[in-house]
């Protein structure tokens, strides 16, 4: 990754973190809606998984295509009878946690890498360069796909195959951040008065990096659900007949004219989960925004 | 960094300009070897573990010697590393390799699948640029009119919408409920439109968000607005300022836009029978077609390579405060 | 500096239009705009094209016989409603039990003129008993000749290595090619360039639109009516539907759920059998001792689930409920076995005997890219198993890893999807070897119906065999190695102006094809 790239780069990530509201007022008001949405979804995925709706999963061949509002279906069933309100909801807990634990692992993963290679600088900073090149370069539907053949089908091979290949992502902008925050005064100062570089990383850095995390990893939440749709829309996410919203569009895909309801219900689910994290991510950017300018002046 | 750049620039002579651009060459050349091996060896080796394509060419009715016989004849009972030295030496010679499944030549197979996917990713990143800098522009020049707010909440919530879905709902809507535009093949420019569009719909928004801000962080510096309070047309510092910073950053994002466009239209080509790379990538690899999926891979590997070498150097014309020798 | 960037700009738009510019330009190369072609065409919606193209011995059946049966003649050919009716061949006999002779049709030529004889034939028999040849589907499955011998100008003897009473039909799958062409190009060059008997001659490929070309063929012995066929290859189902709704193609595949919708649209359909009973394999072979190594849970398996049920509901009555391996258009079937009864009651009675009044795990493997129909079915068969106690886990495999498991005996599950499928020869003989000991690295063995098995591959009399078939069949109802499902059928949809269609062997019979006024 080359200096000017990386100029650009974080000139890139610093207007996505400022791409939000233009005035704090409607910032808080993104901050709160979304975080209201975020929190009713949660609750009603811990509601679905601790429930078990049967619903969702019992095939009843008596009442396939069953339109939305009759009673009993309020989104209508699918073309195997199952109640699609039932589906989305068990889907919204899986996809959350996908999106949630494969965040985790790319953040974690390359957080750690980006500091050191900020750090450090030379060869290790060039080296993980070229490693998160190389992560990107690879073609991941085909990786994914033989990551799955070895592994086998299932949630934690998922989500290993999705963090693991996006956490240049996150390496990339922490090491440009990082980078700019070692030249800091109060840094340089910490370093002077003999702080090692532990404490120089826990006490100073990361606080630095915080505001910076949260909003990548809010947006990297979002493209994760996304990219795990994608992954169920292809067949290669979860096992057969889990209810998760892209195996559910990808069922809807041959019923678009018997039954477009089954597009709508998993399609408008994730528009508005994806929705919901990106009013999140734009608000805690107008914050730290807001907290920056604060500073400065 | 930023300073010590543009005092190197301030010293610049031209023959330390040929040896940078030259250093420049060289260095991305090798970048770009280390990658495209290390790309080759991953692949290489996850490919064989995660199963053997013997059997699929095989067939259900194969016989043990009959699987035998066709993993001496692809060469596939070779120990490992000398399969892999053999790729590498034969790589070195241009050779990709033959798919396993038809015969002909992996590079072959690959090139002549490349212009489909190129002309949907090309057509697709002019559309976006297209809706996305003018509507960034006008939102970022006055973005606490009601109108751009409106617009701006409009884009935010677009961003939502993943690329497949808008790609069916597109099918559905123009292709057979209206019957208005072909939804299958690439022949005719009818056939591009809802491609792009779905393609689009996925770009746009975050270009625009980037463009809109960095023009209205631009359109708020100091001198921009002494430049107003003393007379100027606000267009003009618009069209002379603010777009140009906002295309400089947004540079590297399209840069990394068009990469993702190369190499993640895959479902795109699924639904639209679009017969691109990604179409032959899904295929190959439910045949573990070794040679095609590394063929593709080096090579799609290698065109977003340059596609980002060029957005760099595109970054480095449009902005005198990063020198050439920085690269 | 406001000038500088401009230019600079400016000059980086020329650039990117140049690049788009060169892209469309490369993207327009080599496309076919419908308006090329002439007004009789007849434009079909296929899964995939061949992916050896014309090189017809490295697959056996659907899709490649799709595009192969349009270009090439076999011996012999399964027709409607699975009789084995004359192709190339005229008259056959066995003369001995380890010998056939075969009388060939006079007059029928090549695309390129040369006549089809019996050294053409032998060629083509000759060379998949060679060692590249051994190496190919086809050539695997034709290990049973010994040699082939030129009788006179339209005869020859063909030898077995075993008495095999279904050499005619076997032959079915064994398109025969221009001897000199194949000679002199290559299999990878006569793939390019194909050269055979039947009704159509290919124009071209297609490679990059995946859209094949092919023009009719006067010299053909059953020479076509309508003058283009174009094969496009649409490998998703709801592409290849959308393709037919919105007047794209004008034949393609279809799934049963869709048929109100198309009849609504004013699309005409057909079905046929597909030779096959859908079923899920039960793995008693693993050398692992698991619930189903016990008759009973087999046979309570089978009793668990409900037919008709799935039947009507799933595929609108067009399929039948399995009773046995056989379907009842492939000989070997005994048409006095009832359906296999829903009984949930006596299967868990059943399970109870065994030992497993509390059920079992079995975790089931199917082939990724089945139809959304099939998953549809074996989802609900789960849940049958599930109401009597037995938890099932579907899991989808990728079909390369799927196959090596199938062929290797390194099993993943318990049991799989797997169906009795006695096409592309249909005869109950094919599905029935691979559930037995016969099979390398078999799933089920039982030693005495291996046995009866051989016995009734060489049996010669049609009669005697057939008896003999319908018996095994019982006995394997009764042993239950599988879950009989359905027995399925392939279901097409066309335009109305599309006349004169139906189904052999699984593919359209192109000649009796023609194209009428729009309905």
């Amino acid at each position: 990754m080359s200096a000017p790239h990386a100029h650009v780069e974080r000139a890139a990530a610093q207007a996505t973190l400022r791409a939000s509201a233009y005035t704090p007022r409607i910032a808080s008001a993104e901050l709160l809606v979304g975080s209201t949405l975020a929190i009713a979804m949660v609750l009603l995925a811990v509601a679905g998984r601790t429930l078990e709706l049967e619903r969702a999963t019992r095939i009843e061949l008596a009442a396939r295509f069953v339109r939305p509002g009759t009673s009993g279906y309020p989104l209508g069933a699918d073309h195997l009878g199952r109640d699609l309100w039932c589906r989305a909801v068990e889907g919204l807990g899986w996809s959350l946690s996908c999106a949630l634990v494969a965040t985790l692992i790319a953040g974690l993963v390359g957080t750690i890498l980006g500091v050191m290679a900020a750090e450090h600088g030379g060869r290790l900073r060039a080296v993980i360069a070229q490693c998160s090149n190389l992560v990107l370069a690879l073609p991941g539907l085909v990786v994914a796909i033989a990551v799955i053949g070895i592994l086998g089908q299932g949630y934690w091979t998922l989500v290993l195959t999705l963090g693991l290949l996006t956490w240049p992502v996150f390496a990339r902008i922490v090491m440009a951040e990082t980078a700019s925050l070692l030249t800091r005064d109060y840094i340089l100062a910490a370093r002077l008065a003999g702080a090692d570089s532990t404490r120089i990383l826990l006490t100073h850095l990361l606080p630095g990096l915080r505001a910076t995390l949260m909003v990548v990893f809010a947006f990297h939440f979002a493209d994760m659900l996304i990219a795990e749709s994608a992954l169920s829309f292809l067949g290669i996410g979860a096992p057969v007949g889990t209810p998760t919203w892209g195996s559910m569009l990808a069922d809807s895909r041959q019923y678009l004219f018997t039954a477009p309801w089954m597009l709508l219900v998993p399609g408008g689910a994730i528009v508005l989960a994806v929705v919901t994290v990106n009013l999140i991510g734009d608000g805690l950017a107008a914050r730290s925004r807001r907290l920056a300018r604060a500073l400065e002046h | 960094m930023t300073t010590g750049a543009v005092a190197g620039s301030a010293m610049t002579t031209p023959r330390r300009q040929r040896h940078g651009a030259r250093r420049f060459w060289v260095r991305r050349l090798i970048e770009l070897a280390v990658l495209l091996l290390g790309l080759t060896t991953l692949l290489f080796f996850l490919l064989r573990l995660a199963g053997d394509p013997a059997y699929v060419l095989a067939g259900q009715e194969a016989t043990a010697e009959q699987v035998d016989a066709i993993r001496v004849e692809y060469g596939l009972d070779r120990p490992l590393l000398l399969q892999y030295g053999a790729y590498l030496g034969s790589l070195l010679r241009l050779d990709f390799g033959r798919s396993l499944t038809t015969g002909e030549p992996a590079l072959a197979a690959v090139l002549t699948v490349l212009p489909a996917t190129l002309l949907l990713a090309v057509l697709a990143m002019a559309f976006t640029l297209i809706v996305a800098v003018p509507l960034g522009a006008w939102i970022g020049f006055a973005p606490d009119r009601r109108m751009r707010r409106w617009a701006a909440r409009g884009v935010f919530f677009l961003q939502g919408v993943p690329a497949f879905v808008v790609g069916l709902l597109l099918v559905q809507l123009f292709s057979v409920q209206l019957a208005w535009l072909p939804s299958v093949g690439h022949g005719s420019p009818a056939n591009w439109i809802l491609p792009v569009v779905s393609l689009a719909f996925f770009l746009v928004p975050k270009l625009t968000r980037v463009v809109a801000a960095n023009v209205s962080e631009a359109m708020r510096e100091d001198y921009v607005r002494v430049a107003r309070a003393s007379g100027a047309a606000p267009r003009e510092l618009l069209y002379g300022y603010a777009l140009p910073n906002a295309l400089l950053a947004a540079t590297a994002l399209i840069g990394t836009q068009f990469a993702f466009l190369l190499s993640g239209t895959v479902i795109i080509e699924y639904i639209f029978a679009w017969p691109g790379v990604g179409w032959l990538l899904v295929e190959a690899t439910q045949t573990l077609d070794f040679p095609v999926i590394q063929a593709v891979a080096l090579i799609v590997g290698t065109l977003v390579y340059l596609v980002n070498t060029a957005a760099d150097l595109v970054i480095v014309r449009l902005d005198p405060r990063i020198s050439g020798a920085d690269l | 500096m406001t000038g500088l960037r401009r230019l600079s700009h400016a000059r980086s738009g020329c650039v990117l239009l140049a690049v788009a510019a060169f892209a469309a330009g490369l993207g327009g190369c080599g496309r076919a705009t419908p308006s090329d072609l002439p007004a009789d065409t007849l434009r079909i919606g296929v899964t995939i094209l061949p992916p050896s193209w014309g090189n017809p011995y490295m697959g056996n059946g659907t899709p490649g016989t799709i595009v192969w049966y349009a270009l090439f003649d076999a011996l012999t050919r399964i027709g409607a409603n699975g009789a084995l009716e004359p192709a190339l061949a005229v008259d056959w006999q066995s003369v001995e039990p380890l010998v056939w002779r075969f009388d060939l049709r006079p007059g029928v030529r090549f695309s390129n003129g040369r006549p089809v004889d019996a050294h053409a034939v032998a060629a083509t028999l000759e060379w998949l008993r060679s060692a590249a040849g051994r190496r190919t589907v086809i050539g695997n499955e034709m290990r049973g000749i010994r040699s082939v011998r030129v009788l006179a100008h339209d005869s020859l003897i063909i030898e077995t290595h075993e008495p095999d009473a279904i050499l005619p039909k076997r032959l079915a799958s064994v398109m025969i090619v221009e001897p000199d062409a194949w000679r002199v190009l290559g299999p990878d060059g006569f793939a390019r360039a194909p050269i055979g008997s039947g009704p159509y001659v290919l124009e071209t490929w297609g490679e990059r639109d995946k859209r094949s070309v092919l023009r009719a063929s006067s010299e053909s012995w059953r020479a076509p009516r309508i003058r283009t066929l174009v094969f496009q290859a649409l490998p998703d189902y709801a592409v290849r539907l959308q393709a037919l709704l919105s007047g794209e193609v004008d034949l393609t595949d279809t799934a049963v759920d869709d048929l109100p919708l198309l009849e609504h649209r004013g699309l005409v359909s057909a079905s046929a059998p597909a030779m096959q009973v859908m079923s899920i394999a039960l793995i008693t072979e693993d050398g692992r001792q698991t619930p189903l190594d016990d008759v009973r849970v087999r046979r309570a398996l089978n009793l668990a689930v409900d037919r008709e049920l799935i039947a009507a509901s799933l595929l609108r009555g067009l399929a039948r409920p399995a009773s046995q391996p056989a379907t009842v258009v492939t000989p070997g079937h005994d048409p006095l076995l009832p359906p296999i009864a829903y009984d949930p009651d006596t299967a868990r009675h059943l399970l109870a005997t065994a030992g497993h009044a509390d059920g079992f795990a079995l975790a089931v493997d199917i082939a990724a890219g089945i139809t959304a129909t099939d998953t549809s079915i074996y989802q609900a068969v789960a849940q049958y198993l599930g109401d009597v106690g037995v938890d099932v886990t579907l899991r989808s495999r990728t079909f390369s890893t799927f196959i090596r498991n199938y062929l290797t005996g390194n099993w993943q599950s318990d049991a799989i999807g797997l169906s009795w499928n006695a096409a592309p020869y249909n005869d109950v003989a094919r599905p029935m070897e691979y559930y037995s000991c016969r099979k390398r690295k078999p799933m089920f063995c039982d030693r005495e119906l291996a046995t009866r098995l051989e016995v009734a591959n060489a049996e010669f009399d049609p009669r005697r065999r057939t008896r003999l078939l319908e018996a095994l069949a019982r006995e394997y109802r009764a042993a239950a190695p599988a879950i009989f499902i359905l027995e399925t059928v392939d279901v097409y949809a066309m335009h109305p102006r599309v006349q004169g269609f139906s189904l052999a062997n699984r593919v359209p019979v192109y000649e009796a094809l023609h194209l009428g006024s729009a309905g």
